[in-house]
């Protein structure tokens, strides 16, 4: 069933270009009857537009029986092995991050309240608390890199 | 259409999915790969792009699930994350897709064995393959969904999210444009012309590409 702001309109005999998206319907047999009538009596008095269903008749028997290959159940398998794997370490991630950051917050408040500790051992504990986040963001860029540029890796996995 | 027990079965994957359990997700992966695969290589037009573009489209999937409403069909949704990946990767290379391989096109169903015609029908449905491959990427969306996955109308307007009436008059445009690309390969009568397809296969924006 067609929408209403597609019919062509009543009065008169309908337009080529109003028939034309209609064509396509009444060749995949997609429209109902009303609307197959109303192709069936364009067409009979249109010889412009029965030419061109012909044409696309043509069209559709020439890609009939095509179909993309798809790939075997072992690549199934092996691409959602890899996607499982990668959902989870996204999580695994996210998790690691998300706990490292709570833990050096809780960590530096705790430093920066700490009586009786030497400025010295605070600044040494907090450099290498800055040198674990650095490398901690250094690894991340450089996996987010090698995933986006290196496909051998995915391969792999497949 | 979709059986009501495949139905329950995706709606009791995306629940559990949405509680945090990654390996329902399994469901609709395995559901779903067949018709998403043959769009993204009718997108990309190659297997390797697709299978990326696929990954990035279900894990995108995943991590966005939560949002998922019960009363939506999975696929459609779905179809809009992976198109947008595949119609990201096209702007970011910034070329036509490749033609895909003539390995990678298979006749749904075995003819009668006739190596002449095999040998014509082998050359037609590459040209026609490399003919959709230079459409636009919204006329080629439609002629793949109609044409090569037979989806009905109503189930195209779905997918894509627009109205039936402009499923028809998107598929008469498309239909229309690759008419004529054929008509420059094949000629009129339709038979093949070897210029043009010298000229194709030496001619990467044109799709072209060296078929075994």
């Amino acid at each position: 069933m067609m929408r209403d702001d597609m019919k062509p309109r009543s009065d008169g005999p309908a337009p080529c270009e109003e028939m034309k998206p209609l064509l396509m319907g009444y060749l995949d047999g997609e429209i109902d009857s009303g609307d197959i009538e109303r192709v069936r009596a364009h067409l009979a008095g249109c010889a412009a537009c029965r030419a061109e269903l012909e044409a696309f008749r043509r069209l559709v028997q020439e890609t009939e029986g095509m179909r993309i290959r798809e790939p075997g159940d072992d690549v199934v398998a092996a691409f959602w092995r890899s996607l499982y794997n990668q959902i989870e370490r996204g999580t695994g991630w996210v998790l690691v991050i998300a706990g490292a950051l709570l833990v050096l917050a809780y960590g530096a408040y705790e430093l920066v309240r700490a009586p009786g500790m030497s400025v010295i051992l605070k600044v040494g504990i907090a450099s290498a608390a800055a040198g674990f986040v650095i490398l901690l963001l250094s690894v991340l860029r450089e996996r987010l890199k090698v995933a986006r540029v290196d496909r051998y890796s995915k391969e792999i996995e497949r | 259409m979709m059986a009501a027990t495949e139905k329950e079965q995706e709606d009791r994957a995306i629940r559990a999915c949405q509680e945090g359990q990654a390996a329902a997700f399994e469901v609709l992966v395995r559901a779903h790969f067949g018709p998403a695969y043959a769009a993204a290589v009718g997108f990309l037009g190659n297997r390797e792009d697709a299978l990326d573009a696929l990954q990035e489209a279900f894990t995108k999937a995943y991590r966005a699930i939560a949002r998922f409403h019960a009363d939506c069909d999975f696929y459609p949704w779905f179809y809009r994350i992976l198109r947008n990946k595949c119609l990201d990767r096209l702007r970011r290379k910034r070329r036509r897709p490749r033609s895909v391989s003539i390995d990678d096109v298979q006749p749904a169903a075995e003819g009668p064995f006739d190596p002449s015609q095999l040998a014509e029908a082998s050359e037609r449905k590459a040209a026609v393959w490399r003919a959709i491959g230079t459409l636009s990427p919204d006329h080629r969306e439609i002629i793949l969904l109609r044409h090569f996955q037979g989806l009905a109308y109503a189930d195209i307007a779905r997918t894509l999210g627009i109205p039936q009436g402009t499923v028809m008059s998107r598929l008469y445009a498309a239909r229309q444009a690759l008419r004529r690309k054929l008509e420059i390969t094949l000629g009129r009568d339709g038979t093949a012309s070897p210029g043009a397809q010298d000229q194709e296969r030496l001619n990467p924006a044109m799709g072209g590409e060296a078929i075994p």
